[in-house]
């Protein structure tokens, strides 16, 4: 995974996640949508500019000038923790 | 996050998974047919073919053969020996046949003995008298995003969990004869499905339509956030296994994004 920022502000980025599709990307989507400190977040699976690949671009705007970066990695940590969980309920289901 | 299982074999399962977003179970699902690495054999040393099918026929078939996986191996890419081939990414397997007989995946000799095709009984190729199949064959850990012979989920899907009301019927019974399913039946007069019954529903609606009843006696729907999971194995994983790793492709996925992020 390579992440490349497109553009920057205060509330607000762009960013490029090489090499990642809608398995991860609709997750971080739903999880930040979901957070309090998110005004608007989305995805697009784009071709930029002379590349052959499709890469997906990441949107991030968020309320009170909180820092989209650290929301963002918030949000990657919530998810590892979401599949530390889901792995701990099927094996206790599973028993 | 709730997780019930309702049947788990060694190559198939289904499980109720409530609770959680739409992203999550088709996660689960993308990265069990695409994200899970697996063995298949990608290479052929053909030192005699005599058989009715042509090399490149009988490679496809042969790399189609699900092989069991073995923790241990890596794929090329991710390799220590930066893919120039060594016993933790790659795997010999010989297959030596001489007619008349049908050779079946049973008969592919592997070189490790924790790896061998996860079924004995599939048909590669019928020799007839005077025709041999002599070859080695190279196995590489791949992804089933860039071909099928790497894919270890098959037939993994997903419905959200289906929610039938039924209010007000006058148990007319029109609704009995139109269900696919069979799984509406008559109780006290009125139209009725068991909870064991209200899994198999397929959303299709054919009994609110049936209804002659205005508005409807019977109204499907279902629950978004609640998903009937259902998946097989192609035998390279067991059934539990491979969604544990699903997650832990997902998992890792995560955490390799917030390390990235650790550093900007």
């Amino acid at each position: 995974m390579e992440i490349t920022i497109l553009s920057q502000k205060k509330d607000e980025i762009e960013i490029l996640i090489k090499g990642e599709t809608h398995t991860l990307m609709n997750i971080v989507k739903a999880v930040l949508v979901e957070d309090e400190r998110v005004e608007t977040a989305f995805y697009d699976i784009k071709r930029l500019q002379n590349s052959v690949e499709k890469e997906p671009v990441l949107y991030i705007k968020t309320i009170d000038n909180a820092d989209p970066i650290t929301v963002l990695k918030e949000v990657a940590l919530k998810i590892e923790n979401l599949m530390e969980e889901f792995k701990a309920k099927f094996n206790a289901a599973s028993s | 996050m709730e997780i019930d299982i309702i049947e788990l074999s060694e190559r198939s399962a289904k499980f109720i998974l409530s609770d959680v977003d739409t992203s999550v179970a088709n996660g689960i699902r993308r990265a069990m047919i695409a994200d899970v690495p697996n063995l298949a054999i990608e290479w052929l040393e053909l030192y005699d073919n005599t058989s009715v099918l042509y090399d490149e026929q009988l490679g496809l078939r042969l790399a189609l053969v699900p092989l069991t996986m073995h923790p241990d191996y890596v794929p090329e890419s991710e390799c220590t020996c930066n893919g120039e081939g060594c016993p933790s990414c790659t795997l010999n397997l010989r297959l030596d046949a001489k007619g008349p007989k049908t050779v079946y995946s049973g008969d592919i000799f592997s070189s490790d003995p924790n790896v061998r095709p996860a079924d004995d009984n599939i048909p590669i190729v019928e020799l007839k008298e005077g025709q041999n199949i002599m070859l080695g064959a190279i196995a590489h850990v791949g992804y089933g995003r860039d071909h099928v012979r790497w894919q270890a989920g098959v037939a993994c899907g997903y419905k959200n969990m289906p929610d039938v009301i039924i209010e007000n019927c006058d148990g007319c019974g029109h609704c009995i004869d139109e269900c696919p399913r069979h799984i509406i039946e008559i109780k006290n007069d009125e139209a009725y499905i068991s909870p064991e019954n209200m899994i198999k529903c397929s959303l299709c609606r054919l009994c609110e339509r049936a209804c002659s009843l205005k508005p409807p006696a019977i109204q499907v729907s279902y629950d978004p956030r609640s998903f009937v999971f259902t998946y097989e194995s192609d035998g390279s994983y067991s059934a539990k296994d491979l969604v544990l790793k699903a997650a832990d492709v997902i998992e890792n996925r995560a955490g390799k994004m917030a390390e990235i992020l650790d550093k900007i």
